[in-house]
């Protein structure tokens, strides 16, 4: 018997923006794939590019990063400082043999729950897609942790 | 090529005599250059130049005490407008002694980054030691190995670079040599947390690399100090370089060439682009 291969996926959202947002599509009762476990960040310049090595060193098979959209961050502008800092990582992994789908890419609002399914819908389509972290101990694809 | 030399030796003897630093750092050793320290101004004759000054001095400046002079080639000037850039030196504390160099050699051939080089002349200094004939042009473009796995398909890139990285002893060699890691405590060595698998497996050698790369992302001068020193021959610039480009490309920035421009991971513009972003 042949089980389809269900990714793991670790997302860190920022408190004031995807947070909420994540929370508002719980109230609104949308549904969307639980292959997602989050972490709630300050920010999304919270996450440091060590938290996304780590995760994928540990052999979760892909990292979401999630926060305000540009020009709303609670901070003024940790968010612009992500996103250079998470397009270059995407792009160094990628060309290192890191699929760069593992590392998945969001601005999801507080008010945007439906948005916030359709991402994580989408972001477990494209990290499926990437297969299994060749990294991981757990030829399933999670951890195992 | 004696010119040079005496040039060099004339003006570190002048600012050792004068007091205005305290250490000149340079070339000793014609047969095999090596750095050196110089306090007296009569040991100025010590200092040599030729096409085998491959260290990068910059990674010595902020290990002397007091007012330094540094002999410098174009790329090495780049790491030290770097360090001033992030204030781990005083631009008044360091004389920049600018030599041009047309290319260093290792068992005579030119090192891979002298080929592409394209900072013969220093584009900072305090004194240039001139020699036209160091002026050349690049010889070949300086991405093609860089477009060339980019070409692969990502498990084609991931056992090419397996295979290399499996090599790698974890030495951490490139890291001490290279001028900008002048990080105390370094995230590879970290025990709490433990940020990176610590034995020097493929894995954990990649997931390394992919960090010291990541670390130097809009600072790496493309000095080539890192690939030099590996014991086991990883195309580390080969690293580097797609950062370098890709920073070039996305935010028009390039490393170590002025001393006013924030580095690029520092700074933002609002209307960066964001294709990576949902």
């Amino acid at each position: 018997m042949t089980t389809e291969f269900e990714p793991k996926i670790i997302a860190f959202l920022c408190n004031w923006c995807s947070y909420a947002g994540a929370d508002l599509a719980g109230v609104s009762r949308f549904n969307y794939k639980p292959n997602i476990r989050i972490i709630r960040v300050p920010c999304s310049g919270r996450v440091s590019p060590m938290l996304v090595l780590k995760s994928l060193a540990e052999g979760l098979d892909g990292v979401l990063v999630s926060g305000c959209h540009p020009g709303d961050c609670h901070y003024a502008e940790g968010n612009y400082h992500t996103r250079r800092r998470m397009t270059l990582l995407k792009k160094l992994l990628d060309y290192m043999g890191i699929d760069g789908r593992r590392l998945q890419l969001s601005w999801v609002s507080a008010s945007e729950g439906k948005k916030w399914a359709d991402v994580v819908n989408e972001a477990v389509e494209e990290v499926r897609k990437a297969g299994p972290n060749p990294f991981s101990t757990n030829t399933k694809g999670s951890s195992g942790k | 090529m004696s010119a040079i030399v005496d040039e060099l030796r004339k003006v570190a003897a002048g600012l050792l005599k004068s007091g205005a630093v305290k250490v000149v750092i340079g070339y000793e050793n014609e047969a095999a250059p090596r750095p050196v320290f110089l306090e007296n101004a009569e040991d100025a004759e010590k200092l040599v130049w030729n096409d085998r000054c491959f260290h990068n001095l910059a990674r010595y400046l902020n290990t002397t005490e007091g007012k330094a002079a540094i002999v410098a080639k174009g790329c090495d000037v780049r790491a030290v407008a770097g360090l001033i850039r992030e204030g781990q030196v005083k631009r008044e504390d360091v004389v920049i002694i600018g030599v041009d160099c047309a290319a260093q050699t290792e068992s005579g051939e030119k090192l891979g980054k002298c080929l592409v080089c394209d900072c013969h002349r220093p584009e900072i200094y305090d004194h240039l030691v001139e020699d036209e004939n160091a002026l050349v042009e690049p010889q070949t473009d300086p991405y093609g190995d860089v477009s060339e796995i980019e070409a692969k398909p990502v498990e084609e890139r991931l056992g090419y670079w397996l295979g290399l990285m499996e090599r790698c002893i974890r030495c951490y060699a490139c890291r001490q040599v290279c001028p900008l890691c002048y990080c105390k405590e370094c995230v590879a060595e970290q025990s709490l947390p433990k940020w990176l698998p610590r034995s020097p497996d493929g894995k954990g050698n990649l997931f390394f690399h992919v960090m010291r790369a990541h670390h130097l992302a809009g600072r790496c001068v493309d000095c080539g100090e890192c690939e030099r020193v590996c014991p086991v021959d990883i195309p580390i610039r080969t690293i580097n370089r797609k950062l370098i480009r890709d920073i070039s490309e996305l935010y028009g920035y390039k490393a170590g060439v002025e001393l006013d421009v924030v580095p690029p991971l520092t700074t933002f513009k609002p209307d960066d682009p964001e294709d990576a972003f949902r």
